[in-house]
């Protein structure tokens, strides 16, 4: 009997991707260096840094007792590793880390940075775990890096339960220090959890993070802005959509929000796009991709803004990726991911505040098939064309995406011509 | 004996006279549509050679290099080319890009193709190159 409950309970176990699952071979970022090039990737729930001159590939695994370079991991049920990689000018780079694993009824996330330097092996800087970093919670995203004033830092959306019901307790975006590993401060704190990633934004160009864009389990949207002035690292955080009564109660925004500025006219504006994929263990009917319309320069409680939206024709798997103007998407429908082009411009459904119920019809939304994991990331990478010019294509996987837009890489904006005899 | 008097040799002296002017004014008219033409040539080489420093400098940008800020560039026949790059921004947000996934880097290049004579041609151009961030 005993042995029919474990089969039981292994057979649901993997047959839930919340339950079992390890994100797979996915590269992140490739880092050009003096004498070689190292591939930095995510594989089975380890970091991965390949091409080095030191040789074969160094994997970093974390189990319940730490991190762990080039050690086989413990068995456990679920791993889940997300990286962002973040270059710096002195040929130097650091990875964030977050990474959650469960073994049994354990379960234990970390925080934990690597540092690529120059030349030489990657180097582990720092982790934390959430029993140093308290209310860290349950970890399903990559963490966002906060550049400037005074130094880095790493912010951190969490609050997922690891154990059914997922979408309980606190949530909170948690800033750590970049150097020291040290918690610094909250950005954000809600009494839901903040379980998709940031979007980390800097407007003037000057270096220095201005503004995260986060998203909770209460289907609304924070923006969360540096406040000036202060000493060390505070932000105001302003909830600047509500869009619960649009969405579906097993849905949830579980990737980082994309934001890209675009020019109409003379004016600018940010369009902040998110987009709805499934509750843990739940399964909902209907997504949607979300496109709210902000100034760079709004603070405070937002004024009236635009917003729209266009059916999605599965959960989204992946951030939304701009290019040239056009969303690309990533769906998933069981076990499959496609990817797909927002053909027509959403339609608008609501002013903020307050939301409107939908009643407009489903915009064109064309897919194409691709043989990748459910949770690659849309990456966007560079290729030369017949004619020798280099062109940014997107990538999903190994499978160059043919709906994306190919833009050149270079481009001769204006030109003059002097002649003096 | 009646004196001889005509006007043959004074229309014979006017019409070499005037021939002589006119040759004297087709060559000058020669000389300076050589020159003409020879200036014009000197401006097309020197406009080719800030043209071929522009080419160099958008295919090493094209390749991902970072080409030196100034340069001088040795071209055909005595000719050379001088070259003034400066990167004058870099957007970390970029028109209709998704933020963090790309910066655009904005150059101005001056390109001088100067020749032989040190007749020169110079050629400005601003440049956008996108840089994937991953």
């Amino acid at each position: 009997m005993r042995a029919l409950i474990v089969r039981l309970l292994l057979a649901t176990a993997m047959a839930s991707p919340w339950l079992c699952t390890a994100v797979q071979a996915e590269p992140l970022a490739r880092l050009p260096r003096r004498d070689d090039t190292v591939t930095v990737s995510t594989d089975a729930g380890d970091l991965v840094f390949t091409g080095g001159s030191w040789g074969p590939a160094r994997r970093l695994s974390f189990d319940a007792t730490g991190a762990r370079w080039n050690a086989p991991a413990a068995p456990s049920c679920l791993r889940e590793l997300y990286a962002v990689v973040d270059p710096k000018d002195d040929g130097e780079a650091r990875v964030y880390v977050t990474s959650s694993i469960r073994e049994g009824d354990a379960h234990r996330s970390f925080v934990a940075a690597v540092q690529v330097p120059p030349t030489g092996e990657p180097r582990l800087l720092w982790s934390r775990d959430d029993t140093t970093l308290p209310g860290l919670g349950w970890v399903v995203a990559a963490p966002a890096v906060v550049h400037g004033a005074p130094r880095d830092s790493v912010a951190v959306a969490s609050g997922w339960s690891p154990m059914p019901p997922h979408a309980t307790g606190a949530g909170q975006v948690l800033l750590i220090d970049a150097d020291s590993g040290a918690p610094l401060a909250s950005a954000l704190r809600v009494d839901v959890p903040v379980p998709g990633g940031l979007a980390s934004v800097d407007l003037d160009a000057d270096g220095r993070t201005d503004r995260l864009y986060a998203t909770d389990a209460a289907m609304r949207i924070w923006r969360l802005q540096r406040r000036a002035g202060a000493p060390g690292i505070a932000f105001d955080a302003r909830a600047i959509a509500d869009l619960k009564t649009l969405t579906d109660p097993h849905a949830a925004f579980l990737h980082a929000p994309d934001v890209a500025l675009h020019r109409e006219g003379a004016s600018l504006s940010l369009h902040v796009t998110v987009g709805t994929g499934d509750r843990p263990g739940e399964r909902s009917g209907r997504h949607w991709l979300f496109r709210l319309t902000e100034g760079p320069d709004a603070i405070g409680t937002p004024p009236p803004t635009p917003m729209s939206r266009v059916a999605l024709d599965g959960a989204l798997a992946a951030t939304p990726l701009t290019v040239a103007g056009r969303q690309i998407v990533v769906t998933r429908h069981g076990g499959d991911a496609t990817c797909g082009r927002v053909e027509a411009e959403p339609v608008t459904v609501a002013t903020l505040p307050p939301l409107l119920p939908a009643s407009s019809r489903i915009e064109d939304f064309a897919n194409t098939t691709v043989s990748a994991p459910p949770d690659a990331r849309v990456r966007l990478v560079e290729s030369a064309d017949a004619g020798g010019a280099t062109r940014l294509r997107c990538v999903l996987g190994t499978t160059t995406l043919t709906l994306c837009p190919a833009v050149r890489r270079l481009q001769r904006d204006w030109w003059s011509r002097d002649d003096a005899p | 004996m009646r004196p001889h008097r005509g006007f043959a040799l004074p229309f014979a002296l006017a019409l070499v006279a005037l021939s002589a002017l006119l040759a004297a004014d087709a060559l000058q008219g020669a000389g300076t549509s050589l020159a003409v033409a020879s200036g014009a040539l000197e401006r097309q080489r020197a406009f080719e050679a800030a043209e071929s420093g522009l080419a160099r400098t958008l295919q090493a940008l094209d390749a991902g290099e970072r080409p030196a800020p100034l340069r001088r560039l040795p071209s055909q026949a005595g000719s050379r080319v001088e070259l003034e790059l400066s990167l004058d921004l870099v957007e970390t947000l970029p028109e209709d890009f998704s933020v963090g996934r790309i910066r655009a880097e904005r150059y101005s290049l001056t390109s001088m193709g100067v020749v032989a004579g040190g007749t020169r041609a110079t050629l400005h151009a601003g440049i956008t190159r996108l840089v994937p961030l991953e």
